[in-house]
């Protein structure tokens, strides 16, 4: 009789993991800060080459230095960048790509892809909130400077030519917009003035520091 | 002297400020939180200062030692707030963590302390530090009585009363508490009784309503309940007795009856025409014989068969002139098609008729013969031999047969006086609704009949030619005159009358199980093993020994249980045997009748249960607290329910997720008031939905009432100008005329969807007939709406909340935690146990009530919209989906404040 072979296995914890995640997650999004995003639509475009090694270190073939010069070569290739890549986001990118080669080694196989799905996820959900909160915060100082235009909503949405415009569901003054195409000059002009303002103050924030 | 009330509710605003509600005070056995322990004392504290208050030989408690104690017990487990203990009790931190800390109590006292204006506050910081055991070290004492500068002597005896009075309240259960009571130093000062329960449903909460009573009459007071029973303690001088069985027993028929009273018995006795037309023979009246009959006609519709296939109408009217002996061969199947729809709501009634007369109702084999009669046949036989029983027994049968037959007799004469020769036996060979027999052998005698033989007109002279109304009116009067005379026939205790209120309460008493003569264990013993070996051959058999397949209870005899009040009773069970014949299994009459009080109660079989326990033990003073926040919600529900509502637009739903969590947002369940739940309950109708149902109500006030505004002036005395601000009036509830309301009501479908019962602090069951799934979603997503109102009565109401299914047995006690998860092992597995804790509560709660805002966003199948989101990997792969499904691409700013409120429950 051949001999019973006995294996002990035994449920994988995510939990054991997450700070190395953690770490991972904030390395990225800090190299992600110096990406030059070309759209900020799709995903692919929005987690840039970490995506990439997100999919190689997945393969367990890869290693550590190989995977970030391949990763700095799309950095390199994206038109925005032109070919640069500061100090700080060469170093995130280095340690995130190093981590997530020893964790993808030290993880069961059985759980490399459930683990690289929750750590695509959780950078990209980073990015997005980080774009959302930011998006957010010139709505807020268009409606304070649509504010100071009009002395009501009613003047506002009549100006406008769109009724029920209040000023809290005023949306993002994008001038990219199918509704910016469509609307009134004197909705285009608010947003145009207000972006000029925008960058003013921004170009005096920065010169300021 | 203190006034408590005003203490209390200081106490209890204090402790909410301080966020009690949230936070732990006993893990380990039971849940509850530093709320509710502490009030429990203060309680129980406050009922022993009022058996006291008289008893001056024990203690001579004084006004200041009054004052030490309350304060005492309301900061005894002051440290158990802070973050350091909360984390060692949830186990998150290593290491024990004391909760006796003197600092923050010395911090705390400063400024309670006035409220009594008390100065001296050694004795409440001995009594705070020494009641935990682990604390109460002989060098401790020393040190305390050396240096704690007390003025009261009798400081000691302070700490120990506070200390035994927390050990009384942390114990777990009734019977935990009674030990714990039995080993404190004041016992021999006391006397004390309980009383105790089966949980089993309604009539628990009707037992525990009864128990308690009787116990209050004999001068006892309720110190602590517990969701089966409550301890009583009273003066050791006054002697009180403990009520008897009997008492308790008096009083419950009494509370039944009150519950009976007013009912509306007619709608739960006639049946469905696809079921059984009396499936409660036991609620039958012969006294409400008329009332029966107009139920049964407004069962069906007219326009019901109307609406089936021509084909199914062609063949049923074709199937009609072949069995008919009367109709007219040359008429057109549409002709026939359509006597037939007019004539189903008669067939119902013949339907009640034939089965109210029928041996369903009526079991010959127990008629009971006069009291003469019965004697003569005792002297003639000699019952005392075992030939003599034989004979006598073959006499009864023999006059029962007697009384039988001339009952039968009696109504063929009646019945085909009216309706012709050979009519009886025709009703008596339909079956089920079968609309080509039933018009065949019932209508067309009815129809061939002269209206004028009834004094009433029509062209031609035949009944068929009557109106509807009149003719379903007519077919009534003349059935009930036949039923009438035929009853009469039989003696009073022969006629099929209700159920009594004391037949109900025997069966309900017997889930009392203390005060109760003692029984030997071995006789219960045997007794269920009797019935577990006896009755499974007999699990689908009226008759001999048996064990409830509900209630697991022995009992013998039983009846079949049907559809109308019991789900599935044909389908698989253990309890009988394999490959059995299939039939209705049989339950006890305590099953029985519990359906029948919750059916009569909500007026239809309820979809579910949600009960309601105190976390463990509850004080008198919480318990009526608790008692007072469901009465207020019941109170303003049942306003909405009934047809006196100011505003019809306003319903009551438990499972519209989203549309609560809109309404919580930015508040804590825990500090709902019951005006506030109520609220969060009630919703609005769309204005497209008030518009159909205003069109519908303008329709029937036209058709019953008048097309012209005048017509609706004169009958409500009004000077309404116009018909608009006249419907305008009624539906804003400033008409109060009671047809006129019963309209509105009709139309905005104001019918009494729930019902709260809240009888004492025990437990509250509040009976849904409506289930909480919205359309066809799966058993996951409605548990997850369950579950998200199951967290919040819990939390706002401080109890344990669970729901119940159809026949499912209550197999907690409260204090397993805030709510118990439904049992869908997908909705187990993801929330990680089968309840959710005080500490668990407020996460799940707003991540639900987040999930729900997300539906629409995420576009999520109906089906399983809110289990999806919350069974997302990341908040990531969530936004993604938002971003996907959105027309702009991207996901807003709100949607991230859901994301967040998500995030920490997922796994």
């Amino acid at each position: 009789m051949r001999k019973p072979i006995t294996i002990q296995s035994s449920r994988f914890d995510l939990e054991s993991i997450k700070p190395k995640m953690e770490t991972i997650i904030n390395a990225f999004d800090t190299y992600l800060d110096g990406y030059p995003v070309k759209t900020a639509r799709s995903k692919h475009a929005i987690m840039g080459p970490v995506a990439k090694i997100l999919e190689r270190a997945q393969t367990r073939h890869w290693d550590v230095d190989s995977l970030i010069g391949y990763a700095l070569r799309v950095h390199e290739m994206n038109p925005r960048s032109h070919g640069f890549i500061s100090p700080e986001a060469r170093a995130a990118l280095e340690l995130g790509t190093k981590e997530i080669i020893d964790l993808c080694q030290k993880i069961p196989i059985t759980a490399v892809a459930k683990v690289i799905d929750r750590l695509d996820y959780s950078i990209y959900y980073r990015r997005r909130v980080k774009a959302l909160v930011h998006m957010e915060k010139i709505r807020s100082a268009f409606v304070i400077y649509l504010k100071e235009q009009y002395s009501n909503h009613n003047a506002l949405a009549l100006a406008w030519g769109e009724k029920g415009l209040t000023f809290e569901n005023i949306r993002y003054p994008s001038q990219r917009s199918d509704s910016y195409k469509k609307a009134k000059d004197s909705k285009k002009n608010d947003t145009d003035g207000f972006w000029n303002q925008y960058q003013t103050s921004k170009e005096e924030e920065e010169s300021e520091e | 002297m203190i006034n408590f009330d005003i203490f209390r509710t200081k106490a209890i605003q204090w402790m909410i400020t301080r966020g009690w509600k949230e936070k732990l005070a006993k893990r380990k056995g039971f849940e509850q939180s530093l709320f509710e322990h502490t009030l429990c004392e203060l309680d129980a504290l406050i009922t022993f200062f009022s058996i006291w208050a008289d008893f001056s030989a024990y203690n001579r408690l004084t006004l200041d030692e009054q004052k030490i104690l309350l304060v005492a017990a309301l900061l005894h487990d002051l440290g158990k707030e802070t973050d350091a203990w909360q984390k060692y009790i949830l186990g998150k931190q290593s290491g024990y963590v004391s909760h006796c800390d003197e600092s923050l109590l010395k911090e705390v006292l400063s400024e309670i302390l006035p409220w009594f204006s008390l100065e001296n506050s050694a004795e409440i910081i001995s009594a705070v530090m020494l009641h935990m055991r682990s604390a109460s070290t002989p060098g401790y004492v020393f040190a305390q009585a050396a240096l704690g500068h007390h003025s009261n002597p009798r400081w000691k005896m302070l700490a120990d009363l506070v200390a035994q009075i927390d050990n009384f309240c942390s114990a777990k259960g009734l019977f935990g508490g009674l030990t714990a009571l039995e080993r404190c130093d004041f016992i021999q000062n006391l006397s004390i009784d309980y009383h105790q329960v089966n949980l089993r449903g309604l009539s628990t909460t009707l037992l525990h309503k009864a128990a308690m009573e009787c116990f209050l009459e004999k001068g006892w007071l309720p110190l602590m309940h517990y969701a089966n029973g409550t301890i009583y303690a009273a003066s050791p001088q006054d002697n009180c007795a403990s009520p008897t069985r009997q008492e308790i027993h008096n009083r419950l028929t009494e509370i039944v009856q009150e519950t009976l009273l007013g009912r509306e018995f007619h709608q739960q006795v006639v049946g469905s025409p696809v079921a059984s037309m009396l499936p409660k023979p036991d609620l039958f009246d012969y006294r409400e014989f008329r009332l029966y009959l107009k139920t049964a006609a407004g069962r069906i519709g007219r326009a019901s068969f109307k609406k089936k296939s021509e084909a199914e109408q062609q063949r049923v009217a074709e199937e009609y002139m072949r069995l008919s002996k009367t109709a007219d061969a040359g008429k057109e199947w549409q002709l026939q098609a359509i006597r037939i729809a007019e004539a189903r709501p008669e067939m119902l009634i013949f339907k009640v008729f034939k089965t109210a007369l029928s041996e369903k109702l009526i079991d010959p084999a127990k008629l009971k013969i006069d009291q003469e009669a019965d004697r003569l046949l005792q002297e003639s036989c000699h019952p005392e031999t075992p030939q003599g029983e034989k004979k006598y027994l073959a006499e009864i049968k023999k006059a029962q047969k007697k009384i039988w037959d001339g009952f039968q007799t009696l109504l063929a004469r009646e019945y085909e006086q009216i309706f012709g020769q050979g009519s009886l036996a025709d009703l008596l060979n339909t079956s089920t609704l079968m609309p080509a027999k039933d018009m065949a052998r019932t209508i067309d005698y009815f129809w061939a009949l002269p209206a004028s033989r009834f004094d009433r007109q029509a062209i031609p002279d035949q009944v068929e030619f009557l109106r509807s109304e009149d003719r379903e009116n007519l077919l009534v009067e003349l059935l009930a005159q036949i039923a009438e005379k035929v009853f009469a026939s039989l003696s009073e205790d022969n006629r099929p009358s209700r159920l009594s209120p004391e037949t109900v309460a025997d069966q309900f008493i017997k889930d009392l199980t203390h005060p109760l003569p003692a029984i030997p264990f071995q006789q219960v013993v045997n007794e269920q093993l009797k019935a577990y070996t006896q009755s499974k051959p007999l699990a689908r058999k009226e008759g001999g020994q048996h064990l409830c397949p509900q209630c697991n209870w022995p009992f013998y005899g039983g009846s079949s249980a049907k559809a109308d009040f019991l789900n599935n009773p044909e389908a698989h069970t253990n309890r009988a045997a394999a490959h059995s014949r299939p039939g209705y299994i049989v339950i006890c009459d305590h099953c029985r009748y519990e359906r029948f009080l919750e059916q009569l109660i909500l007026g239809g079989k309820p979809a579910k249960t949600l009960v309601l326990f105190p976390r463990m033990g509850i004080g008198p003073g919480a318990g009526s607290l608790l008692q007072e926040k469901a009465k207020q919600i019941w109170t303003k529900f049942a306003l909405y329910m009934s047809d006196r509502t100011p505003d019809p637009s306003l319903n009551i739903s438990f499972g519209l997720t989203s549309e609560i969590a809109k309404k919580l947002a930015g508040q804590e369940a825990w500090g709902l008031s019951a005006e506030a739940v109520a609220d969060l309950l009630t919703y609005r109708t769309s204005k497209e939905t008030e518009k159909k149902r205003r069109k519908a109500l303008e329709n029937l006030l036209k058709e019953n009432i008048g097309s012209q505004v005048e017509d609706l002036n004169s009958l409500w005395m009004t000077e309404y100008p116009t018909w608009d601000e006249a419907v305008d009036a009624l539906i804003q509830g400033q008409v109060m005329e009671g047809e006129s309301l019963r309209y509105r009501a009709e139309s905005f479908s104001l019918t009494h969807s729930l019902e709260i019962i809240c009888q004492t602090p025990h437990m509250i069951l509040v009976s849904l007939q409506n289930p909480l799934g919205i359309g066809k979603e799966s058993d996951t997503n409605a548990g997850l709406r369950e579950l998200f109102i199951l967290m919040i009565l819990g939390l706002a109401l401080d109890c344990t909340a669970a729901s119940l299914a159809d026949g499912e047995v209550i197999s907690f006690e409260g204090g397993e935690g805030v709510a118990r998860v439904p049992g869908v092992s997908a909705l187990r597995n993801l929330i990680g146990s089968e309840w959710v804790g005080i500490s668990e509560a407020t996460r799940w709660i707003r991540a639900i009530a987040s999930a729900s805002q997300l539906i629409i966003a995420t576009d999520y199948p109906d089906r399983s919209n809110l289990y999806q989101i919350l069974t997302a990997l990341t908040a990531g792969h969530i936004l993604r989906r938002i971003e996907q499904k959105s027309e702009a691409g991207t996901a807003a700013i709100y949607h991230l404040e859901h994301l967040k409120n998500i995030e920490p429950v997922l796994k």
